[in-house]
């Protein structure tokens, strides 16, 4: 009889038969086993009976649960449970950013996005004292404000029913402007509830329109004259126009280029970020500057301007000295307006010294550039891994551990709970820990374990059920006569 | 050649699942039922890994306790005997455990002498004795996985993947063990074969 497996193999897979039963061994080993006494039986059954104690009976909840027969199902539908009653609690609210309240370090970048309103910073951490510092700058510019107050009330203009919207940066405006009137008398503080009715004017304001923006930006190009070409291209793409440039190429040293653009506001971001795909990034600026209380002032002046002229119809040589006064407040207000139509951008273009131990030319440049890009982003992806792997890797291990163990206590050992119930509640326990904890992160974290958790229970799950059946007991001695 | 009686198997087994399923609603009467058909041969396998007899006793109590627990969740019952194996070997396991940790050093070498009634005369007796100790020290030898298997297959005649599903790991490693485990102990038994021939 050829041997249906080899003997001399470890690996399980290929012990593909029971290997041939030694019938000598077989009954010195048999010979060990060993029946109860007669009256063995009995005499136990005595001494386990009291022993048992009856089943619980089931309630129909617990026989429901039963009947879904999953672990990993029963896992889904209470975290499930558990987001639906959160969400109410506004604990999972997404899309609202919770710190923007200091300006951002680094990159010198100030925009609409981040001057905060006073109803927003009321519901901030830290948002009381804000809001606070809004409405004195409110109150120590009451004068200011009812000027305004004036002009829209002369010119008849519909009053909307909608919120106050205050930007921070415009509260900053307000007070240097406060401080520079000292000829008003300052006016006493306004009661909380007082100050809706006081400042209509503001009311339908939109800081994002009244904000010009511009920006400075250093770039370190491989080709210049490639750069200057993208840049007048982008230029053409977006609306935009090239004010001046210098371009300076010394014999020795780097050559550079100076150029002054125009860009429209709305494509300020885009033409920056296309800007800065063409080299590296040496310097970069962005400003916003808040222009409605100029705007108002000039508005202000331009009616006043307005009124004398119609008042001193006789007085001709006055009335052109007036109106000429007119023309240039409404050709700086023109002004103030292309401001805010189109954003600045100074830009610096640098050409990369050559390098001394390559000259590849062109292809040579692009892809030293590129690699030095790939590697950048391996860098910071792998600085990324390292910053969040230990910390994760602790908690799920920590997890992991303490699941091991309240399983060995709770179930093996003290016998109290079953597997599915431990399961279930050890689920609910990482779910609401770090939602008690901590943010949105370690609440991503928990689902994302739970959801691998409960993924591994459920192909386990399945695949034991997808397990073939066995088949039919056949004895090794069995067999080996086969 | 040996052919399964799986009419037989089959009848067997919806009797006990008849039995199971009383047992599950709380019926005692077939629990005991359920006892006594497996009783002895836990009996014999508890006793093949732990010879003392109170011992064993202690052993099966713990285990039918357990089993009348876990019996309400026990969702396959065509399992029940590999699941029931499962939780004697386990709990065999523990007692070993346990007992190792309290009695280091190791007792001395005795001969287990049994006075039964079977009216053997004292030589016999004492060469029965013997050679039942040496069994159980050639078996102490073994590793615990490998010794799980032989108490398995040669003493309670299950195949190999009836030990796999109680073991819980691949029939083909339950294979390669019992390999390993049979040309070891056949090794260490070979004065008895030398002396007896191929049936001692």
């Amino acid at each position: 009889m050829s041997p249906v497996f080899d003997e001399n193999s470890e690996k399980s897979e290929e012990w593909t038969q029971d290997p041939p039963a030694d019938p000598g061994l077989h009954t010195l080993l048999q010979s060990l086993k060993q029946e109860p006494p007669a009256d063995y039986f009995e005499q136990f059954w005595t001494e386990l009976q009291p022993q048992l104690t009856p089943a619980v009976s089931e309630s129909w909840a617990l026989r429901l649960l039963r009947q879904l027969k999953s672990p990993p199902a029963l896992s889904v539908a209470a975290a499930v449970l558990v987001i639906a009653l959160l969400i109410p609690t506004g604990v999972l609210k997404t899309g609202q950013p919770l710190l923007q309240a200091e300006a951002p370090t680094g990159v010198q970048e100030q925009t609409e996005a981040q001057s905060l309103d006073t109803s927003r910073a009321k519901t901030l951490p830290g948002g009381g004292r804000v809001a606070a510092r809004n409405e004195g700058l409110i109150a120590q510019n009451q004068p200011l404000l009812e000027d305004a107050n004036r002009v829209e009330r002369d010119q008849d203009k519909a009053v909307t029913e909608e919120p106050m919207v205050l930007g921070a940066a415009r509260q900053d405006l307000l007070a240097e402007d406060a401080k520079t009137k000292e000829e008003r008398p300052a006016a006493p503080a306004l009661k909380k509830d007082n100050q809706a009715r006081k400042i209509p004017i503001l009311q339908g304001y939109n800081q994002a329109d009244y904000l010009v923006k511009s920006a400075t930006l250093g770039v370190e190009v491989a080709r210049l004259d490639q750069a200057f070409s993208s840049v007048s291209k982008l230029m053409t793409e977006h609306g935009g126009y090239i004010v001046s440039s210098e371009m300076s190429r010394p014999e020795e040293g780097t050559a550079t280029a100076r150029i002054s653009l125009k860009v429209p506001k709305q494509h300020f971001l885009t033409v920056i970020e296309q800007i800065e795909k063409t080299g590296e990034v040496r310097s970069k600026q962005i400003r916003s500057e808040d222009l409605w209380l100029q705007l108002q002032r000039q508005k202000i002046e331009i009616d006043d301007l307005q009124t004398q002229v119609n008042e001193n119809k006789e007085n001709k040589a006055q009335q052109r000295a007036l109106k000429r006064q007119l023309r240039e407040q409404e050709l700086q207000r023109q002004e103030f307006e292309q401001m805010l139509r189109m954003a600045s951008l100074d830009l610096v273009l640098t050409q990369k010294a050559p390098s001394r131990f390559w000259s590849l030319g062109d292809v040579g440049e692009q892809l030293r550039v590129r690699l030095n890009r790939a590697l950048q982003d391996t860098l910071r992806m792998l600085v990324n891994i390292l910053v969040f792997l230990p910390p994760l890797l602790i908690y799920f291990g920590c997890a992991w551990l303490i699941w091991l163990l309240l399983k060995l206590v709770l179930v093996t050992r003290l016998e109290l709970l079953s597997p599915r119930a431990l399961s279930i509640a050890y689920l609910l326990g990482l779910l609401f820990f770090p939602l008690a904890m901590g943010g949105k992160d370690l609440f991503r974290a928990t689902l994302l374990f739970a959801a691998l958790l409960t993924a591994g229970v459920g192909i386990k799950t399945l695949l034991g059920r997808l397990r073939k059946p066995e088949p039919p007991a056949v004895a090794p001695a069995d067999q080996e006569e086969t | 050649m040996i052919q399964p009686d799986n009419n037989k198997r089959t009848d067997v087994n919806n009797e006990l699942i008849q039995k199971l399923n009383r047992a599950q609603q709380g019926d005692q009467q077939a629990f005991k039922e359920v006892v006594k058909e497996f009783m002895p041969q836990l009996y014999s396998m508890v006793h093949a890994m732990i010879p003392q007899h109170e011992d064993v006793n202690d052993i099966l109590q713990e285990v039918f306790v357990k089993v009348h627990r876990a019996l309400p969740q026990l969702q396959n019952k065509q399992a029940f005997r590999s699941w029931l194996y499962r939780i004697a070997l386990n709990t065999a396991r523990n007692h070993l455990r346990s007992r190792f940790r309290r009695e280091l050093p190791t007792e001395p070498e005795t001969f287990l002498l049994e006075t039964g009634e079977s009216g053997e005369k004292l030589p016999e007796q004492l060469e029965r004795a013997e050679i039942r100790q040496r069994i159980l020290q050639a078996i102490e030898t073994l590793s615990p996985e490998h010794r799980d298997v032989v108490t398995l297959v040669e003493l309670e005649e299950l195949n190999c993947a009836e030990a796999a599903e109680v073991l819980e790991c691949p029939a083909g490693t339950v294979r390669s063990r019992l390999h390993y485990a049979r040309k070891k102990l056949k090794e260490l038994l070979q004065p008895y074969f030398a002396n007896k021939g191929e049936s001692p």
